[in-house]
């Protein structure tokens, strides 16, 4: 039977993919409560990014991140500034249409300037292998990378002061601006750095997969589903809801017959279910 | 307060009555008169945009765009300009529904082209079929269009049906030495894949293959690791998968990844553009079936190569899209101008008829295997990647060289 | 009370409406039919999710029911050969059924929660019916023969006759205490409970009012097109098309329901002919803009005057 290690490893290799792009969602959806179904499309833009950069002028993907980062944090700035903010208080319905709005602009206009056609970078694929183990020495950076930034990130939140300005901005807005926070631009900054992940992500994900216009659409939906799965407001729940996803679906993959076709299915019913059981979701705590 | 409802009442009349203008405005004009300057009008729906369907149809736009400008450059159909008139339909049946019926009943074009989607096709043909108008069409596979508009004598079709491209996949693998035994099949799970396979599973299994490991895949996943050490560890002579050019490109770079390479890698249309730069030498060796490829001796191929570049220097390299779209609006331009007349039957007759050179082949319509009477294309080629060249290696007439077959292993090729 | 005569008045009107409607066939040519048929089908879906909406439950998930509408028509007609009314009431039966077992289940969950569970389900039903082969003919759909021969007008008409239909249910409810209760739970449900409205119990029927007539329409929709495959009907991009629909013209009134589809329905159909390549992205801007100058939809707009127009420049943030 298919080596169990291999299968299992894979599985880790895959959530690093659903790590790095669900990370810059847990810090806009996760703790500043905030919608964006657009955040797909940021990490496709940061895709594009990365992958200019080297075909034009061979930039090392790796060095595009921090392009990445920096474009993307002001794409998302602007987004923010233009129309996300104006509607914080509205319903979140309102949240979704308009971010819903955001990636159909962004998709659409990658689709007329760069075609459907699905662009990855020309380099080397190496393969690395640990004893009986076989896999891509992309992937495995791409997943300590993603570790790695999910690690600052919770250490940013919860024990800088930065972190907890903005857990207690998100928490309550009012007692922010009464004890003096500038609380408009702890949301700008915060959406901000959720786009320089996403950046970052669609860097990384140039590196292991390819750029198209609609890369970002799928991705994202994920990236939801995970932080159901992980309980909004904590980032290590949303390394161990990635780790579950990906690992869940190589196992389906590898020993349900058919399994390949089953196992996306499986990470909605998954969704399902805990919603069902355990609103919360991992974290445990109470969801608003 | 009550007044505002009453005054939704009349804004929502006036929405519909605007719908009514709207649609009384351009009065439908008579089909022009014979001898007239009026252009002649041809009218396609192709996919623009909605999905990853749009990557072909940006191909074949640019096909029917040339096409449309070099007609009206040498003077036009029977003396008059051509206008093309191209429709997004936007990857969704019912806009694909009401672009056709558009195109027939208010811009009155001679013939319908295009196409892509079998469902969104069978749609298509089915809400416009009581108008019976000339369709001459590139897209669709299925046999469930076969089966359903084959029979109508207003349908002619280009593009070879599933059938066509799996039997050729399975001819080659039959005539390779030493002979396979074993096979292992992926195909993505939408209606493309499966009824790819469906028909691959019952041609292999004629020639006495073993298919012995037979799974779907999801198109647009971000990994096949787990797929792909499955195949692995059954050691399969062949591995076949039908795809899209994106989960192509990964499923090789993580074929090498696991260190997965059986004797042969085979897929389905390997010259899509940007094959080579995406995956460089790790795209050597895979072959893949295609209905047509650039290198082939196809008379004006060359010619028209050259006019393509100098149209569009900026794609460097295309999928068949590009001249089959070309070739859509070429054959329905010649066989107006052989019949004289814009009149329907006398054009259908000229289609039946026509036997022509395009840059994919040479076309002529015959009835096909399952109930379609107009079929152009039916034959397809095995090309395979040799140090980052396509080489056609299959069928023997055409080929301009011989497969690599078995491959060497990743290693071997470090 | 003086709204039992506007209420008839407001009939009327519609009834006026649709009275015209039905004789535009007369004056415009089949394209514009189709287009209109379209805009019916998405006026009853976006009065549909209203209904549901009215609790302060969104669903994103539409597309479950409008799939398990046209599925169930086309195993009716497959298999059974039931004829078109039948298979519209079962479609409509077996999708009220799901909402039953899917609200037993989420009905409590609040805001994004229930959305994303609806969605979640809407893609579980996604990936089974394309992994289902014997009955549901998984990746390669379904097909059935077209209703009335493919003739367009009687498709018009039937699409006409069901969004009128649609109309005047949500209206009865709306107007009856479902409606009343709907809207107090959505703005509070402990004062609900309090006056002895049972927020469950409300939410569960308007649930399965909305999944009954989507499901109705899933199987309109199946005859229309005549094949469909799992995408085309549990696919996401439809969920999102009728709350987009929904939020534009204002979800909280059937008048915004219908203005909002018909404005977007025929709005992106006139990008998509005035602006042959990219129009697209024409959508997405109206979009966005739509959100910001419209908190209420162009129903606030209308019926609220400047309270329904949001300046932008004036941060909310601010302002608290």
């Amino acid at each position: 039977m298919t080596n169990f290690l291999q299968t299992t490893f894979n599985g880790i290799l895959t959530s690093g993919v659903y790590i790095v792009v669900t990370l810059g969602l847990a810090l806009v959806f996760g703790i500043m409560r905030i919608i964006n179904f657009a955040h797909g499309e940021l990490v496709m833009i940061g895709a594009y990014i990365t992958y200019w950069m080297f075909i034009l002028f061979g930039v090392n993907p790796y060095i595009s991140l921090i392009l990445d980062a920096g474009i993307v944090f002001l794409i998302g700035v602007l987004m923010h500034k233009l129309a996300i903010e104006k509607i914080l208080d509205a319903p979140s319905i309102d949240q979704v249409l308009l971010t819903f709005g955001f990636s159909v602009l962004f998709q659409n206009i990658a689709l007329i300037l760069w075609t459907a056609n699905p662009l990855a970078l020309s380099r080397e694929t190496v393969s690395v292998k640990i004893g009986n183990i076989q896999f891509g020495k992309d992937r495995l950076i791409v997943f300590i990378i993603g570790v790695a930034i999910a690690l600052i990130l919770n250490f940013i939140l919860s024990k800088t002061k930065i972190g907890k300005t903005l857990n207690a901005v998100s928490q309550n807005r009012t007692a922010s601006y009464l004890v003096g926070i500038n609380v408009p631009l702890f949301y700008t900054i915060a959406f901000g750095i959720s786009a320089a992940l996403a950046g970052i992500a669609g860097g990384l994900i140039s590196t292991v997969m390819y750029t198209s216009p609609y890369v970002g659409a799928r991705l994202g939906l994920r990236a939801f589903a995970i932080l159901t799965l992980a309980g909004l407001g904590n980032i290590n729940m949303t390394l161990i809801a990635s780790l579950i996803l990906g690992l869940s679906e190589s196992y389906i993959s590898v020993y349900v017959p058919q399994g390949p076709g089953w196992a996306e299915g499986v990470s909605f019913l998954i969704i399902l279910i805990v919603l069902a059981v355990r609103p919360s979701g991992l974290k445990g705590m109470r969801a608003e | 307060m009550k007044f505002k409802r009453i005054l939704i009442l009349i804004l929502a009349v006036s929405l519909m009555s605007a719908l009514v203008v709207w649609g009384c405005a351009p009065k439908e004009e008579k089909p022009p008169e014979e001898g007239t300057k009026e252009p002649i009008k041809i009218g396609a729906v192709i996919p623009l945009s909605g999905g990853p369907f749009a990557e072909a149809g940006q191909e074949q736009r640019i096909g029917l765009l040339m096409a449309e400008k070099e007609i009206n450059e040498k003077g036009g159909i029977l003396g008059r300009p051509l206008k093309l008139i191209i429709e997004d339909d936007q990857c969704k049946s019912e806009t694909g529904i009401a672009a056709c019926t558009k195109l027939i009943t208010q811009d009155k074009v001679v013939a319908l082209i295009g196409g892509y989607s079998s469902t969104i096709t069978f749609a298509e043909m089915n809400a416009i079929s009581s108008y019976e108008p000339i369709v001459v069409w590139m897209g669709a596979s299925s046999v469930k269009v076969e089966h359903e508009f084959g029979p109508k004598k207003w349908f002619f079709h280009l593009h070879p049906w599933d059938y066509h491209r799996q039997s050729t996949v399975v001819e080659f693998f039959k005539s390779l030495t030493p002979k396979p035994k074993t096979i292992a099949l992926t195909y993505e799970d939408g209606i493309y894949g499966t009824t790819s396979a469906d028909y691959f599973r019952k041609y292999a299994e004629e020639a006495g293959f073993e298919i012995i490991f037979d799974e779907p895949h999801k198109s647009g996943s971000s990994d096949f690791t787990s797929l792909l050490t499955k195949v692995k560890a059954k050691n399969p002579d062949i591995f076949y998968s039908v795809s899209y050019a994106g989960d192509y490109i990964i499923q090789i770079k993580q074929a090498k990844e696991v260190d997965f390479s059986p004797k042969l890698f085979t897929i389905v249309a390997p010259l899509f553009p940007g094959y080579k730069d995406s995956l460089g030498k790790a795209g050597d060796y895979i072959v893949g079936v295609n209905p047509w490829a650039s290198t082939l001796n196809i008379e004006g191929l060359k010619e028209w190569l050259d006019r393509l570049h100098e149209m569009y220097p900026e794609k460097k390299d295309i999928e068949y899209w590009v001249p089959l779209g070309y070739t859509n609006l070429m054959v329905v331009a010649e066989a107006i101008n052989k019949a004289g007349t814009t009149d329907k039957d006398k054009v259908i007759e000229a289609l039946e008829n026509i036997d022509m050179m395009t840059p994919f082949g040479r076309l002529k319509f015959e009835p096909s295997d399952e109930g379609g009477l107009h079929q152009a294309f039916t034959n397809l080629v095995m090309v395979q990647w040799q140090n980052l060249k396509p080489v056609v290696v299959f069928p023997p007439e055409v080929a301009e060289g011989k497969v690599i077959y078995p491959v060497p292993s990743w290693k071997e090729r470090d | 009370m003086m709204e039992r005569n506007n209420i008839k008045k407001i009939i009327l009107s519609w009834i006026i409406i649709f009275g015209i409607s039905a004789s535009i066939p007369l004056f415009i040519g089949s394209y514009y039919i189709h287009l209109a048929t379209s805009v019916f089908i998405y006026i009853a879906l976006t009065i549909a999710i209203g209904i549901l909406a009215k609790t302060g439950q969104v669903s994103i998930g539409q597309a479950a029911f409008f799939g398990i509408g046209a599925y169930t028509a086309a195993i009716f007609c497959k298999y059974f050969g039931s004829s078109p009314f039948v298979e519209f009431v079962l479609a409509g039966a077996v999708s009220s059924i799901f909402a039953l077992g899917l609200g037993a289940i989420t009905l409590r969950l609040k805001g994004i929660y229930f959305s994303i569970a609806t969605l979640s389900f809407a893609e579980t039903l996604l990936v089974i019916s394309n992994m289902e082969r014997k009955i549901l003919g998984g990746a390669t759909g379904i097909a059935v023969p077209p209703l009335f021969d493919n003739k367009i007008l009687p498709n018009y008409y039937l699409s006409l006759f069901l969004a009128f239909l649609t109309l005047i249910i949500a209206y009865f409810v709306s107007n009856s205490k479902i409606g009343f209760a709907s809207t107090v739970i959505r703005h509070d449900e402990r004062v609900a409970n309090s006056i002895g409205i049972n927020p469950t119990k409300y939410k569960i029927v308007a649930f399965l009012i909305s999944a009954f007539i989507t499901g109705v329409i899933g199987a309109y929709f199946m005859h229309y097109v005549t094949f469909i495959v799992p995408d085309e009907v549990f696919g996401l991009h439809i969920s999102v098309a009728i709350l987009a629909m929904a939020i534009f013209g204002g979800i909280y009134s059937v008048e915004g329901a219908f203005i909002g589809a018909a404005s977007l329905k025929i709005l992106e159909e006139y990008l998509r002919l005035k602006i042959r390549y990219g129009h697209m992205i024409g959508y997405g801007i109206i979009l966005i803009l739509a959100v910001l100058f419209m908190p209420n939809g162009v129903i606030g707009l209308l019926t609220k005057g400047r309270k329904g127009f949001r300046n932008p420049f004036k941060s909310i943030i601010k302002r608290s």
